[in-house]
């Protein structure tokens, strides 16, 4: 990590408090338009820009770049209260119409935050029954509201995304893909979420959500989904700290560490909640959360490299996104992976440079479950699955160029860079 | 006749990254745009009026405030209380 990494960590620390930050006398304007280009990065900042707005003015820390930056968090936070300020309205409509369904992750997480408006969310995520999906369907089209898509079958796809400028919506039948062969099983722990149901309020409006079990399970799994794929960014971190300190007494943690368990996500959890504790602003007695975990000796310094490296959902480049087509393929593949502790073995040596070599031919070519989503053909001409590995090559190729990659293989040293990361954490 | 100008009671004036903001609350929805940026002579106006004091007082505040002469401040507070009625901001009453 690098000292503006650090910095920015410090910051963000500070900025969950409501705290103002001094920064460090003699600090150069490069590297606070480098400091805001990560909050930036990282989906934060406006809590960054606020955190060390006195300091600014204090140590006379002027450019066009650092004027730039306050422009875009002001309107970054005017966006997100007028898009909260929709949500609330189309929410208050399902709800009238006999409807309840549960918010997930944006605006529950944005309410945890002294200023909840500086947590700025792409879209409202809202899971409801499949019962009731199709009254929700209409009342969203109804109001006026678009699917992002051409879905094929809009009652067969387990999520929907809703447009209506500025705002995005995205109705969940459930929480993961159900036939994803990694994550399907990840909705196994949120069957009749609306049982337990709680309710918080935004405004004067009532919300109903999951229980903070369950909400604090999805979080953790939301940011393992994302560290499979290509990563994630410090906010997610924060979001999981806001929930622990403010509902950790009411979560039932033996529940949280056995799904985690169940789905090899034990250490990366322990590693998550180790930065909160260690990088921001965790309160080990007031959250309850138990010893095992804060105390594991699993290391969380990799997870954090990997983490400010991402940026929010792991964007952080293009090649970063490309990797995930690796570390995926080697969770698939988990059973067949070489252990740590074999590694000394010639034999596993093989083994692991077979495995390699796999994950590189299941990225370049993969299987028609995989890649049928992306190319709508395949569902009624399969046979034409070398098309789209070749569609897929030259958009690969398109991308190297627009973002100006000089390496066209980065992507593969970085996916298996992240693999390497993966069986750290013991989820290979 | 002079005017009086009322405040819609379900906004909230806050400060964001050194910017001031005008925040409609849920009943006002319907009323206002959900925010809007003011100018330090706006959210000064605005503080003012939520006091209880009237055009002429603030325009004289503001004058001192600001170095300008006070009909010049005026004219300003008159521009900011348009753009405030236009909003749904403020109602006007005519007062004897």
């Amino acid at each position: 990590m690098t000292k503006i990494d650090l910095l920015f960590i410090q910051i963000m620390k500070s900025a969950l408090s409501d705290r103002s930050f001094e920064l460090p006398a003699g600090i150069a304007i490069r590297d606070i338009e480098q400091l805001l280009q990560t909050a930036d990065h990282h989906s934060v900042l406006p809590f960054v820009y606020e955190a060390i707005i006195q300091s600014l003015s204090d140590l006379s820390l002027h450019s066009d770049a650092i004027e730039k930056y306050r422009n875009d968090a002001v309107r970054s936070v005017m966006l997100q209260i007028e898009k909260t300020g929709r949500f609330l309205q189309l929410y208050r409509s399902l709800r009238s119409s006999g409807l309840c369904p549960l918010v997930v992750k944006g605006l529950f997480c944005r309410h945890l935050y002294k200023r909840p408006s500086y947590r700025a969310s792409v879209d409202e995520d809202v899971l409801v029954s499949s019962g009731d999906f199709a009254q929700a369907d209409r009342m969203l089209l109804s109001k006026g509201l678009q699917y992002m898509e051409d879905y094929r079958d809009v009652g067969s796809e387990y999520e929907i995304l809703y447009v209506q400028s500025p705002e995005y919506y995205e109705i969940h039948k459930s929480l993961f893909d159900p036939d994803d062969q990694v994550l399907s099983c990840f909705n196994r722990y949120f069957k009749d979420a609306e049982k337990g149901s709680v309710s918080f309020k935004v405004d004067d409006v009532e919300l109903q959500t999951l229980d903070y079990s369950r909400h604090m399970l999805y979080l953790i799994l939301h940011v393992f989904k994302h560290f499979l794929f290509s990563g994630f960014g410090i906010r997610q971190i924060c979001d999981i700290t806001l929930l622990a300190n403010q509902y950790g007494k009411d979560i039932d943690w033996e529940f949280v560490i056995g799904s985690c368990r169940e789905l090899h996500a034990y250490d990366f959890m322990c590693a998550v909640f180790k930065i909160s504790e260690h990088y921001l602003t965790l309160d080990r007695l007031g959250s309850g959360i138990p010893e095992e975990i804060l105390d594991n000796e699993i290391d969380e310094s990799t997870l954090l490299e990997d983490v400010m490296n991402a940026g929010i959902m792991g964007a952080g480049d293009i090649n970063r996104l490309h990797s995930s087509n690796i570390t995926l393929q080697a969770v698939r593949n988990r059973d067949s992976e070489p252990s740590d502790m074999k590694r000394g073995s010639s034999n596993t040596h093989t083994r692991h440079r077979i495995m390699k070599l796999k994950r590189l031919m299941a990225a370049l070519f993969p299987s028609y479950a995989l890649i049928k989503r992306r190319y709508a053909y395949l569902e009624r001409f399969p046979f034409l699955l070398p098309l789209s590995w070749l569609q897929r090559m030259i958009s690969y190729v398109k991308d190297i160029r627009k973002y100006k990659q000089d390496n066209p293989l980065k992507a593969l040293e970085i996916g298996e860079a992240r693999t390497e990361i993966l069986r750290k954490y013991h989820i290979i | 006749m002079s005017k009086r100008y009322t405040q819609h009671p379900d906004l909230v004036l806050t400060q964001v990254c050194g910017e001031y903001l005008l925040v409609a609350l849920r009943p006002a929805f319907d009323d206002c745009p959900y925010v809007n940026r003011l100018s330090p002579v706006e959210a000064d106006y605005w503080l003012l009026l939520s006091e209880g004091k009237d055009l002429d007082e603030i325009a004289s505040i503001c004058a001192k405030k600001m170095n300008i002469d006070p009909r010049k401040a005026r004219l300003l507070l008159l521009i900011a209380t348009k753009k405030m009625l236009n909003a749904g901001y403020l109602t006007e009453e005519e007062t004897q």
